[in-house]
């Protein structure tokens, strides 16, 4: 059986890519034995959720604002790139 | 000499008007600063400006801003961070360093307990303090890839092209964050729980 410490690596992985099927059982029967593990799958799962979504700020662009970048495009689209 | 075809489809009055206010949001909630989030939006925009010539029809107008703003996005993180491409990723694809997580026989070292229901988690104020903490605590390479990764929500070919790294690379450092989230947010988690109820 696999330690925790390959466990956990592929618990890592599982979440970039689909696990080859042998990884996969192996992964398995080990989560069946070991809370630790689980509850390491679970924790990874969190942080992808926590990190998905921040707190949203209600906080909206307002008409000035628009105003601000739209002058500031308007500023850049008259004068001749540079960079060319 | 743009031809009339492409001269007509710039308009950033138009970008402004019907993707500002996603675009802006999408930036506050990854920046948490509006001064900066609007100076993303207008980066963003300038840019699209200056290559509207790269915009192929292929993707939606919003999706193609969209990932522009996450690059600006990105060079923000940077800053904070102090990162510079040179110094930071280590190229060492062998580089597993996760062995003081586990013991000799590979067993954890501070195995991970059970922190009560994921969805409710997910909504604690107080958790998403501990995680932000513990982001910041981690390396810096490693709290960059995993914004990339987990918040911008970008691919392994994305990740790879942006950050100069290898598709390995990525995922052993990946793999080292999680590690460092583990570790943190048992230790800061388990003392903030214990005053919270
Ligand atoms: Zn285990």
């Amino acid at each position: 059986m696999i330690n925790c410490h390959s466990a956990s690596r592929l618990i890592s992985k599982s979440r970039e890519y689909p696990l080859p099927l042998l990884k996969r059982f192996s992964l398995f029967i080990h989560l069946k034995a070991c809370d630790a593990c689980h509850n390491f799958l679970r924790h990874v799962e969190i942080f992808s959720r926590v990190a998905k979504n921040p707190e949203d700020s209600n906080q909206d662009i307002d008409e000035a604002m628009k105003m601000r970048i739209l002058n500031h495009l308007r500023h850049h689209q008259n004068t001749p790139p540079n960079h060319l | 000499m743009p031809n009339a075809e492409e001269t007509k489809t710039i308009n950033p009055e138009k970008w402004i008007d019907s993707h500002g206010k996603i675009l802006f949001r999408y930036a506050m909630a990854h920046l948490q600063n509006e001064a900066l989030a609007e100076d993303c939006v207008q980066d963003t925009l300038v840019a699209a400006l200056e290559h509207s010539h790269s915009f192929n029809g292929e993707s939606s107008e919003l999706t193609w801003l969209t990932g522009i703003l996450k690059h600006k996005i990105i060079d923000i993180y940077r800053k904070r961070h102090r990162i510079t491409y040179e110094n930071e990723f280590c190229t060492d694809e062998n580089a597993d360093n996760t062995d003081n997580f586990f013991d000799q026989s590979g067993h954890w070292v501070n195995a991970p307990a059970d922190w009560g229901d994921p969805l409710k988690l997910a909504e604690k104020k107080a958790f998403r303090q501990v995680f932000e903490t513990c982001l910041k605590k981690m390396p810096a390479s490693l709290a960059l890839l995993f914004s990339c990764r987990e918040s911008l929500e970008m691919n392994t070919e994305e990740i790879c092209n942006t950050l100069g790294i290898t598709t390995v690379n990525s995922r052993i450092m990946l793999y080292r964050a999680r590690l460092h989230l583990q570790g943190c947010i048992q230790t800061n988690w388990g003392l903030s729980s214990e005053i919270q109820t």
